[in-house]
C-alpha cells in the first residue's frame, strides 16, 4: 500500500532547505578560509602567503639539482608586492633571501630598516633594525653595493640610539 | 697480521678504559646541580671577611681570604663539630679551591643582581630594613611617604626611618665595572598600578664595619720538652713571651689572643723520678701576667730519661685533649723539643698514637703545628729519624711543612727563631683585629682626594671586591658596630615613575649557558623559519628537536597532544622557570601555526633571531665578559644579563 503523497508546501520546504544546505556547504567548500589568530584577529588564506607557499612548493618540486628557481621567486615575491599581497611577498622575499639570493634580500632589509620602514610595503608593522642589518649583510656579500651605504646609515642610527634605545645598543654589539 | 689486530684492539681498549676514566674523574668533580635541575649548578657567593678553609673545620691560621662577594660553584656540603661547611671552586671545571664555613656562604641558585641605573636619569633607590615597612607603603601605594623618606634619606636624617641605606650617589655602569648585589628572593607587587617586583638583596655598607671579637682570636699552646737537657731554652722562651706580651700589651691586642705551656717528659713507669708524661702549665682562660705566673713554676727535670727519644705526642695530645679551643679563631701548637718522638710501636709511648694519625686528629681540630727542632750534638743519631717525624707532623697539605731545625741546638738561634715566629703571629692577629682587609676597590675613606673628576667619582661609589657598597644610614648597633653585610628589601620601579623600571634585574650567566642558549634557539629558529614557509610539518619538526636536546624527556612526552609552548616542550626551561619574569616567546602556544598569519609567523622568528644573534655578539665579545677567577675569559666567565634578553 502506498503512502499518501506529501503536500506541496512540505515539498517545497524540504527543497528550499537542501538547497540551503547545499549552498553552505559549497560556500564552505569553496570560499576562503578564515580563522582566527592566537590574538584573536581573524585570518584569511591572503594573511598566511598561501599562494607564495604553493608557489615555493612548485619551484621546489621543479628545482634542479636541490637549486630552486631563485630568479622566478624574486620575480613572484615583486609582484605580489606590487599588488599589495605583502603576505606572498614576504614569505617569497624570505624563501629567496634564505637560499641566497642577494637582491630578496635587500628587499627585506629594506623592509626592516628603520630609516626606511615603509608600513604600506612592509609586512610588519615596525622595523627591526637586526634584521635589517643581517639582510643588508647578506646583500653586500651577494654584490649589492648599495647595501653598504645602508649599513653605514643603519650603524649612524644606532650610535644615535644607543642610550635610549636597547635594540640599537644591542645591534651595535654586530660592528664589533 | 693477528699480532697488529691483537695491538689495535689493546689500543682500543685503553682508550676506552681512558675515556672511562676521564669521564668518572669529571663526574666526580662535578659540581653539585640545584634541586630539580639537571644542569644548573649550585653557586654561593662569599662574604666579607671569608675565609677558605683546606677541610671542613681545618686551621683558620692557614685560611686563604676571600675577594668579597667572589661567586663560587658548590662541590660538597659537610657538617663538622656542628658546623656546616661548603666545599667551593670558583670554576666548574673540577678544580676545587678550599671549604667556606656555611654562614660565610650566600645562597645565590637563580644568580639574580641589581644593575642601577645613572642617579642622573632615575632616582636613588631606597633599601629598606624590613620587608614590612616597605610592603606598607607599596599596598597602600603610598608616593609621598616613599618620596618623604627619600628626602630624609638624602638629608641624612635616618631618625625613625625604616630606611637602612640608599643607592649611592655616583653610577657605575654594571656592563663595563661589573659588581654584584644580588637578589636573594623576589616577590610580585603592584607599583603604582604596574608590575612590579619587591626585591631582598645582600648588601654591604659603605663605612667598614668595626672588627669582630671572637672569630679573630688566636689561641697559642707551646708543648716543651722538660726534661734535663731543656732548661736553657725554656728559660729563654720565658723571657721571650715576657717580650711578647708586652708588645701585645702594647698594640691593644691582649683580648685578641691567648697563651697557653704544655710541658712533657717521657715515660714515669720507665723512669719514675720524671714525675709526669704531660702536664697542664697554663691553659687558654689566664690573661698574659697568670701565663707568666704560671710559666714561672716550669722548670726542667734534675732526672735524666731513658735513651734519646722523649713523648712529645703525649704533650700535643695533652694540649688537643686539656684545653678548650672552642673560643679560638686561630689555633697553633708551637712544640719545643731536642729528641725525637716515640712512635705507636715504641713500648714506651704513652699515647699509641703514629705521627700520620696525630697530624690527623690535629687536622680534625682545626689546630697548626709549628715544630722547632733543637739539633744538639748529643742527639746527633736521632736527627734524622726525628726531622722527618716533624715534619710530617707539621705539614699543612698544599702549603708545606712548618718544621724550624736549629742547627746545634743553638740557644741564641733557638730565641732569634721563637722571637721571629711571635712576631709573625702577632701580626697576624694585628691584621685579623682590622677586620676584613677589601682585596679590590678602595673603601671611599681611603681614595685620595686630590680634586679630579675620577677622585670625586670614587668619593661617591665604593666597591668592596665586587660588592657596591651602599650608603648605610642608620646608626651602629647596640654593640656598637655596623654590620659588615646586611639584608635589605627594595622595589624595582619607583613612585614618581612607575611606568618605567627604576633598576635592571639582571641574571648572571656563564659563557657556556649563554653558548648553550644560543645554540638550542638557533636550532628552533631554523624550524621556525623553515615553518613560515612550509608550515605543516613545523610542530612535528619541533617536538622531535625538543627530544633530541632536551634535558627533561619526560617533559616533553607530557607536551605531546596537549598545548605546545616552548616551555611545554622543555625549551631553554631550566634558565627561565622560577625567575621573576614573563617570557615573551616561550608561553606562545604553537598548536595551531599553521593557522597564524605570516606577520605573526615572521614577528616570532624575529623575535627568537634577534636574541640568537645577541647572544652570540655577546659570547664574541670578549671584552664584556667578567672573569671571576682573574685569569683569561673562559667558559666560566659570567656577564650580567638582563632579564629581557633571555628567549
Amino acid at each position: 500500500m502506498w503512502s499518501k503523497p506529501m503536500s506541496r508546501p512540505i515539498v517545497t520546504a524540504v527543497v528550499v532547505a537542501a538547497a540551503v544546505v547545499l549552498v553552505a556547504v559549497a560556500y564552505y567548500v569553496f570560499s576562503p578560509t578564515t580563522t582566527v589568530s592566537p590574538d584573536g584577529r581573524p585570518v584569511t588564506d591572503a594573511d598566511r602567503g598561501e599562494r607564495a607557499r604553493e608557489t615555493i612548493a612548485e619551484l621546489r618540486e621543479q628545482s634542479e639539482a636541490g637549486r630552486p628557481n631563485l630568479d622566478e621567486a624574486f620575480a613572484r615575491a615583486e609582484a605580489h608586492r606590487e599588488a599589495g599581497e605583502l603576505a606572498d611577498a614576504q614569505i617569497l622575499y624570505f624563501f629567496a633571501a634564505r637560499n641566497g639570493h642577494a637582491q630578496a634580500a635587500f628587499r627585506l632589509a629594506t623592509s626592516y630598516d628603520p630609516l626606511h620602514h615603509d608600513p604600506s610595503t612592509s609586512l610588519l608593522d615596525k622595523p627591526d633594525p637586526f634584521q635589517a642589518f643581517k639582510y643588508y649583510m647578506q646583500a653586500l656579500e651577494g654584490g649589492v653595493a648599495e647595501a653598504q651605504t645602508r649599513l653605514d646609515a643603519l650603524r649612524e642610527w644606532a650610535e644615535r640610539e644607543a642610550y635610549a634605545n636597547a635594540e640599537a645598543e644591542r645591534l651595535l654589539l654586530q660592528w664589533n | 697480521m693477528r699480532a697488529n689486530t691483537f695491538v689495535n684492539a689493546m689500543r682500543l681498549l685503553l682508550a676506552a678504559l681512558a675515556a672511562v676514566a676521564i669521564t668518572a674523574h669529571a663526574q666526580q668533580n662535578r659540581p653539585l646541580t640545584v634541586e630539580g635541575k639537571r644542569a644548573l649548578f649550585q653557586r654561593v657567593i662569599a662574604v666579607p671577611g671569608a675565609q677558605l678553609l683546606d677541610a671542613p673545620g681545618a686551621s683558620r691560621a692557614f685560611a686563604q681570604p676571600v675577594t668579597p662577594f667572589t661567586v663560587f660553584y658548590v662541590y660538597d656540603r659537610q657538617s663538622r663539630d656542628g658546623r656546616n661547611y661548603v666545599q667551593v671552586g670558583i670554576d666548574s671545571t673540577g678544580e676545587i679551591d678550599g671549604w667556606l664555613p656555611a654562614e660565610q656562604a650566600i645562597d645565590w641558585q637563580q644568580t639574580l643582581t641589581v644593575g642601577f641605573k645613572d642617579p642622573a636619569e632615575s632616582p636613588r633607590v631606597l633599601l629598606f630594613r624590613e620587608r614590612d615597612a616597605l610592603r606598607e607603603i607599596i599596598d597602600a601605594n603610598d608616593a609621598a611617604r616613599y618620596e618623604a623618606l627619600r628626602e630624609q634619606a638624602l638629608a641624612g636624617d635616618v631618625l625613625d626611618s625604616p630606611v637602612a641605606a640608599i643607592q649611592p650617589e655616583g653610577f657605575i655602569d654594571i656592563r663595563r665595572n661589573f659588581y654584584l648585589v644580588p637578589i636573594l628572593s623576589h616577590e610580585d607587587v603592584l607599583i603604582g598600578n604596574y608590575q612590579g617586583r619587591l626585591l631582598r638583596v645582600a648588601s654591604v655598607p659603605l663605612r667598614d664595619p668595626a672588627p669582630e671579637d671572637d672569630p679573630y682570636r688566636a689561641g697559642i699552646v707551646f708543648v716543651i720538652d722538660t726534661t734535663q737537657s731543656m732548661r736553657p731554652y725554656i728559660e729563654r722562651t720565658r723571657e721571650i713571651m715576657r717580650d711578647v706580651y708586652a708588645q701585645i700589651e702594647d698594640a691593644g691586642l691582649a683580648d685578641k689572643v691567648a697563651y697557653g705551656l704544655v710541658g712533657f717528659r717521657d715515660s714515669t713507669k720507665a723512669v719514675p723520678g720524671l714525675q709526669y708524661v704531660s702536664r697542664v702549665f697554663a691553659d687558654l682562660t689566664g690573661s698574659g701576667d697568670e701565663f707568666l705566673r704560671q710559666v714561672a713554676d716550669v722548670d726542667a727535670s734534675n732526672v735524666s730519661s731513658q735513651g734519646f727519644n722523649e713523648d712529645p705526642y703525649a704533650g700535643v695530645v695533652t694540649a688537643l685533649e686539656s684545653i678548650n679551643w672552642s673560643n679560638f679563631f686561630a689555633r697553633y701548637i708551637i712544640l719545643i723539643t731536642d729528641a725525637g718522638p716515640r712512635l705507636a710501636d715504641d713500648p714506651l709511648s704513652s699515647t699509641g698514637l703514629d705521627t700520620a694519625e696525630l697530624a690527623a686528629r690535629l687536622r680534625d681540630r682545626g689546630i697548626a703545628l709549628w715544630a722547632i727542632h733543637l739539633k744538639t750534638e748529643i742527639g746527633r743519631d736521632d736527627h734524622a729519624f726525628a726531622e722527618q717525624e716533624y715534619r710530617a707532623l707539621s705539614t699543612v697539605p698544599d702549603i708545606g711543612s712548618f718544621y724550624y731545625p736549629i742547627e746545634a741546638g743553638n740557644v741564641d738561634d733557638f730565641g732569634a727563631a721563637l722571637s721571629a715566629m711571635m712576631r709573625q703571629l702577632t701580626a697576624q692577629v694585628a691584621a685579623a683585629a682590622q677586620g676584613f682587609q677589601p682585596l679590590q676597590g678602595l673603601p671611599a675613606t681611603e681614595v685620595a682626594d686630590d680634586g679630579s673628576e675620577l677622585s670625586a667619582f670614587q668619593q661617591k661609589v665604593a666597591r668592596l671586591g665586587y660588592a657596591l657598597r651602599m650608603e648605610y644610614l642608620q646608626q651602629a648597633g647596640d654593640d656598637g658596630r655596623v654590620p659588615a653585610l646586611f639584608d635589605a628589601w627594595m622595589i624595582d620601579r619607583d613612585f614618581s615613575n612607575p611606568a618605567e623600571l627604576a633598576i635592571d634585574v639582571r641574571v648572571l650567566l656563564t659563557r657556556d649557558q649563554l653558548s648553550d642558549l644560543h645554540d638550542v634557539l638557533r636550532r628552533v629558529v631554523e624550524r621556525a623559519e623553515e615553518g613560515a614557509i612550509a608550515p605543516q610539518g613545523f610542530l612535528d619538526e619541533l617536538r622531535s628537536l625538543a627530544a633530541i636536546i632536551s634535558r627533561d624527556p619526560e617533559a616533553v612526552e607530557a607536551a605531546v597532544g596537549g598545548g605546545v609552548t616552548l616551555a611545554e616542550l622543555g625549551y631553554m626551561r631550566e634558565y627561565i622557570e622560577g625567575l621573576p619574569y614573563q617570557s615573551e616567546v616561550m608561553h606562545i602556544d604553537l598548536s595551531d601555526w599553521q593557522q597564524w598569519s605570516a606577520q605573526q609567523q615572521f614577528e616570532f622568528i624575529n623575535r627568537l633571531d634577534g636574541k640568537v644573534a645577541y647572544y652570540r655578539a655577546l659570547h664574541d665579545n670578549v671584552d664584556l665578559w667578567v672573569s671571576l677567577d682573574g685569569g683569561p675569559v673562559d667558559g666560566d666567565s659570567v656577564f650580567p644579563l638582563p632579564l629581557e634578553a633571555l628567549p
